[in-house]
């Protein structure tokens, strides 16, 4: 099931905060996980067998890693962490990179592979959170198997994200409010993200997707940079879009979910930067990636290897391809290159010319991303900067700007923190004016999202397939 | 003694895990050395293709959001007119990883084409339920609406057997 159809935005939703609000608060954490269940076998219910494995294997090794830690046999919780570690990433490497992996090495078998179960990504390395949180003693394991299956599988986050760590929901699975103001409160978040995703996102990905489509060789400056700028859009919009829908869903039902996106587009470095774009996956890489590994407080080649596997992971963790290796090393580079090169010549720069260079450079880095593979990254990015192609504007490019610059212009001011200031500030005040337009305002977003989500054939969430 | 227990849960549900995903999957099939030309040529033989033409590979990228000279070979006969939903696309990949993006581009291709005539296209909406057939199998993907779809997926299991 998708949270952008007219099924779940009308039924499931409705009814399910229905009966959450009618359910005795002992039993509210099993109505939640009977839904998130019915909401991951209305898509698959193969998926719904393994997630449920996944679910019974964790439960017993957390179990196990708790008892493990309170009789200090660090030797043993060592080997059960491990192993629970092992067991989660094959999981994720056989459905994910296990046809890569033997296509890598030159192995042509062709395996027919069950499709890859929903929110694989983010459900395993929520497990793997569990895991080393019960491991390192930040969080008592759950004992009821409901309230810990309900930490894996609760529907608002399952199919993508955020990551949220176990230390931080662990304490809301056990106690949390509903109230008025948490449903108003995510109800108008779920409204924004779903608005941002089908409005926006959309049509901001039917642009980008006739631009991927036209001939790369003939392509000028302008459609090539349109192209990239679509898309750095589109993937913002429809993944900040899920983001905020999922912590709108998360609010509704009492939990409160750090926000996962914060004005990437505004960053004045590439290390701002990714404290602003999927802060879940960065903090889930640092706490139990990078710091595991030394962090920095080791030797400046020991923290650029350290650095370096996070960012071939971070990559990977997007896909089976080599682009989006690439397109982590990318990263790696750039980072590299301002904490030790450039961070004193930055400061000298004025914020503005940062942020300009900065968004270039993740648009850069989104070319490719979407790219099917390097020799297309690489013939792309020559067309955006002029080698090849039909010049610097041509009458294809000329109608990509008509026709999408309205919609762009917005999309890049709608990334900017204005109106989001603009909203909250309108929402703070007490008249009754400003109350009804307010209200105004979110019907008319809930139509408008209403309209798209009939007459358009969605697409699924762009990070879903990661 | 707790420790035991939770041991044994555990491996039983990796255990449980395991036989699962070996069942759901299906095995190993050597890629098929069938020459891909020929295989369209049994393929569309057995269709029926009245209302057919063949496409550019600008097309296949328009219709499919695929470029074709990504896979080892990739050919389309799409609909005659706006108004048809017959079409045949082969592809043999150029590695297994490229299976998802082509079943995720069949997928996207019959979700458009049934929206496009839902409500007013009977014999299309027929045609796109009951006569579409997708198989990928041996490093080959065929997509199909025709009539004779159930025929033409005969022909395509045999083809791709043949060295």
């Amino acid at each position: 099931m998708s949270l952008t159809r007219v099924f779940f935005v009308f039924f499931f939703l409705p009814a399910s905060i229905l009966l959450y609000r009618l359910t005795p608060i002992k039993v509210r954490n099993a109505l939640l996980l009977l839904l998130s269940l019915f909401f991951i076998a209305w898509g698959s219910p193969a998926d719904l067998i393994l997630i449920g494995l996944s679910i019974v294997f964790n439960y017993f090794t957390a179990l196990e890693l708790d008892e493990l830690r309170r009789a200090k046999k660090v030797r043993q919780k060592k080997l059960v962490l491990a192993t629970g570690i092992a067991a989660n990433t094959a999981l994720l490497v056989f459905f994910k990179y296990f046809i890569f992996l033997l296509n890598s090495i030159g192995i042509g078998v062709h395996f027919a592979v069950p499709d890859v179960p929903i929110g694989i990504s983010f459900f395993t390395f929520s497990a793997i959170s569990c895991l080393c949180d019960v491991s390192n003693g930040n969080e008592p394991a759950l004992k009821n198997p409901v309230d810990f299956a309900l930490y894996i599988s609760f529907f608002g986050k399952i199919t993508s994200g955020p990551i949220v760590k176990f230390s931080d929901m662990a304490k809301q699975i056990r106690q949390r409010n509903m109230t008025v103001g948490s449903v108003e409160g995510g109800l108008k978040l779920f409204i924004v993200g779903l608005s941002k995703k089908l409005i926006i996102a959309g049509s901001l990905g039917k642009l980008f997707h006739a631009v991927k489509a036209e001939d790369l060789s003939s392509m000028s400056v302008a459609t090539a940079w349109l192209g990239a700028l679509f898309y750095s859009l589109m993937l913002y919009y429809d993944f900040s879009g899920y983001s905020d829908m999922a912590i709108g869903l998360g609010k509704i039902f009492g939990f409160s979910f750090s926000k996962n996106f914060d004005h990437p587009y505004i960053s004045d470095s590439m290390t701002d930067f990714w404290r602003r774009w999927h802060i879940s996956l960065g903090a889930w890489f640092r706490d139990y990636v990078y710091i595991p590994l030394g962090g920095s407080r080791v030797s400046k080649r020991r923290n650029i290897i350290n650095l370096s596997v996070v960012w071939v992971l971070t990559g990977l963790w997007h896909g089976a391809n080599w682009t989006f290796v690439v397109w982590g090393l990318y990263h790696l580079a750039l980072l590299l290159i301002e904490k030790f090169a450039l961070k004193n010549f930055l400061k000298m720069i004025p914020r503005m010319i940062r942020i300009f260079f900065t968004f270039i450079l993740a648009v850069i880095g989104w070319t490719i991303f979407f790219s099917d593979n390097i020799s297309y990254a690489w013939s792309y990015l020559l067309r955006m900067f002029g080698a090849g192609g039909s010049g610097l504007l041509d009458s294809v490019g000329k109608y990509y700007l008509t026709s999408g610059g309205i919609l762009l212009m917005t999309a890049i001011i709608g990334a900017t923190p204005l109106l989001a200031s603009l909203g909250s500030r309108i929402d703070k005040k007490e008249s009754t004016a400003a109350q009804l337009c307010v209200t105004a305002f979110f019907a008319l977003l809930l139509l408008g999202s209403t309209a798209f989500m009939i007459s358009d054939t969605v697409s699924s969430f762009l990070y879903a397939q990661f | 003694m707790k420790s035991i227990l939770f041991e044994i849960c555990r491996w039983a549900a990796f255990a449980a895990a395991l036989i699962f995903i070996i069942k759901t999957t299906g095995g190993t099939s050597p890629v098929s050395n069938a020459n891909p030309q020929t295989v369209l040529e049994s393929t569309y033989a057995s269709a029926h293709t009245d209302n057919m033409q063949p496409a550019s590979n600008q097309m296949i990228k328009r219709l499919y959001g695929i470029d074709p000279s990504e896979y080892a070979f990739c050919k389309l006969y799409y609909p005659l007119t706006n108004m048809d939903v017959d079409e045949l696309l082969l592809i043999k990949y150029a590695d297994g990883s490229q299976e998802q993006q082509v079943k995720s581009a069949v997928d996207a291709r019959l979700d458009e084409q049934k929206k496009a005539f839902e409500n007013y296209g009977v014999n299309q909406m027929e045609l796109l339920n009951d006569h579409s057939v997708f198989k990928s199998e041996s490093g080959f993907a065929f997509f199909t609406v025709n009539v004779n779809a159930d025929q033409s997926a005969e022909a395509f299991a045999h083809a791709i057997k043949e060295d």
